[in-house]
């Protein structure tokens, strides 16, 4: 039996990415998607491979910053197949790689606004439709930068340690109510968002060195992401709540180290 | 030999609680202090407090998440005192306790502005005029919120990760330069932000009952944060970088606990 069958699932961030191949994963489970993304073609280019492969699915196009959107987009899902049982908050802006003295007040609270408060306004409205029918499970896209120096931009790692937060915090405002709420950090993982920096590293013949950072000594993959949401998203991870999981190669096992070091 | 001798501290959030007991160990330990407050009478107070014990401090009334006020109050310890050794980014406030369907943006926006932003624009303008001297010491006020739930609200919780992230993150783009960057966590400790709490604790006869849940069964004063302060900022505390030290009587050691009864 499929490990979603007959769940209702929206997912942000969908058009690409870790979003993309969750979405893709999730339906070939049984679960309906909703993909919603900001950019339209992607999000559809999503609903559109599902629906390829025999699943169900709908696009949405919206800011998951924005809190009509996000209320909209779980009232859609509802109104379309009458319940909500995952929400995978996983749309997030990176803020790229400005020194910290030129950094300005303007676009920390960009990058705050898409990458925490999205997933803020995701819990607040999921839980809406979750909590009345005594279960669901959200999952937030967090990040190893959330954790540790020198993954992101500090205003992008300050966002995903709150986003940490945040799902600490709302597995006690949701206790006794059946719905878990999770985060998975992500590491190096080779997506949209991170692909100009690896392009980079790559003609910099930086690529090799990067990998060997972690102790399996490569990046990931989105799909090795998507499987972890899966898990956290099925019945299987029902005395899973509260948690931040890093799925980063090992990375954050490490405190910097000498990359010539035997260990 | 006093800690601080000759240094030059700047500490913000000092009208009460943590910022003032700090404001006046600085400046016992022989710190020129600029005591930084929202509120003009309660800074004021604290300067008063410090020139009553032969010390040296400076009151100014500003707001800590706004830039202009952080270029503001860091050129003036410059101008005043001819220095930058150490600054405590301590100016906080709490939030309330509003129920997760009820939160608004507006409030959201607000916590981070302050209790995020604030951290740091300080470190933004500190380290122009410590890394050409190639040394200082920026210690942020983070919380057990930070690291742990239900010890506040949503948004003032995830502003206090926010800092422990931005002292981890800073402590790397500051590498080399002779500055560390440090946050402390303080735990339950009674202050002018957390000041109802204890209140309703009195009035409703529960006061036996506060600061029971941690092993050391006690709230905190601010002298005890206050002092963990001093040590990050002395030269002590020089292979000390990066770090978020709990300051919690062992709170966010334990996971949730039910109470046995003695």
């Amino acid at each position: 039996m499929p490990r979603l069958a007959g769940k209702v699932a929206v997912i942000t961030g969908a058009g690409s990415g870790i979003g993309e191949a969750t979405a893709l994963l999730f339906a070939t489970e049984g679960a309906k998607v909703l993909a919603f993304d900001k950019n339209a073609d992607t999000a559809r280019a999503t609903a559109d491979a599902i629906r390829a492969a025999g699943g169900t699915a709908e696009a949405m196009t919206g800011d998951a910053g924005e809190e009509a959107d996000v209320s909209r987009v779980f009232d859609a899902a509802v109104e379309k197949w009458g319940q909500l049982d995952i929400v995978f908050a996983n749309a997030g802006i990176p803020g790229g790689w400005i020194p910290l003295r030129d950094q300005t007040p303007e676009r920390w609270a960009e990058i705050l606004r898409v990458n925490l408060i999205g997933p803020f306004l995701a819990v607040k409205h999921a839980s809406r439709h979750m909590v009345p029918r005594g279960q669901g499970s959200i999952v937030c896209t967090a990040s190893v930068a959330g954790i540790n120096a020198n993954a992101g931009i500090h205003p992008y790692s300050a966002s995903k340690a709150g986003v940490i937060s945040l799902v600490k915090t709302s597995a006690y405002s949701l206790a006794g109510t059946g719905v878990r709420v999770n985060a998975v950090c992500p590491g190096i993982i080779e997506t949209g968002m991170t692909r100009p920096t690896i392009a980079r590293l790559r003609e910099l013949g930086r690529e090799v060195q990067m990998g060997k950072l972690t102790p399996l000594r490569r990046n990931g993959m989105p799909n090795e992401i998507a499987t972890m949401v899966l898990y956290l998203a099925s019945d299987e991870a029902s005395y899973v709540n509260g948690q931040a999981i890093a799925i980063d190669g090992g990375l954050t096992a490490s405190m910097p180290y000498d990359v010539g070091q035997k260990s | 030999m006093p800690r601080l001798s000759g240094k030059v501290a700047v500490v913000t959030g000092a009208g009460s609680g943590i910022g003032r007991a700090a404001s006046i160990l600085f400046a016992a330990e022989g710190a020129r202090v600029i005591a930084v407050d929202k509120t003009t009478d309660a800074v004021n107070e604290t300067a008063a407090r410090v020139k009553a014990a032969k010390g040296t401090a400076q009151a100014v009334a500003a707001d800590a998440g706004s830039e202009a006020d952080v270029a503001a109050f860091i050129a003036k310890a410059i101008a005043d005192f001819g220095g930058l050794d150490v600054v405590w980014a301590n100016a906080g406030i709490g939030g309330g306790l509003v129920p997760l369907g009820e939160q608004t943006l507006e409030n959201w926006n607000e916590v981070l502005r302050v209790n995020l932003l604030g951290p740091f624009l300080a470190i933004k303008y500190a380290m122009k005029h410590m890394v050409p001297k190639g040394r200082g010491s920026i210690i942020c006020t983070a919380s057990v919120a930070g690291l742990r739930a239900n010890a506040a609200g949503h948004p003032y919780s995830a502003s206090k990760a926010g800092v422990i992230s931005l002292v981890q993150t800073s402590a790397y783009s500051l590498a080399g330069t002779g500055v560390r960057v440090n946050a402390i966590c303080p735990g339950l400790v009674e202050t002018g932000m957390t000041k109802p709490i204890f209140d309703r604790a009195r009035e409703s006869g529960n006061e036996s009952r506060i600061g029971q849940l941690n092993p050391l069964r006690r709230a905190a004063s601010p002298d005890e944060i206050a002092t963990v302060g001093l040590f990050l900022a002395s030269d002590d505390a020089s292979y000390v970088n990066g770090q978020a030290l709990p300051v919690d009587g062992g709170l966010t050691s334990s996971v949730p606990y039910v109470q046995q009864r003695v």
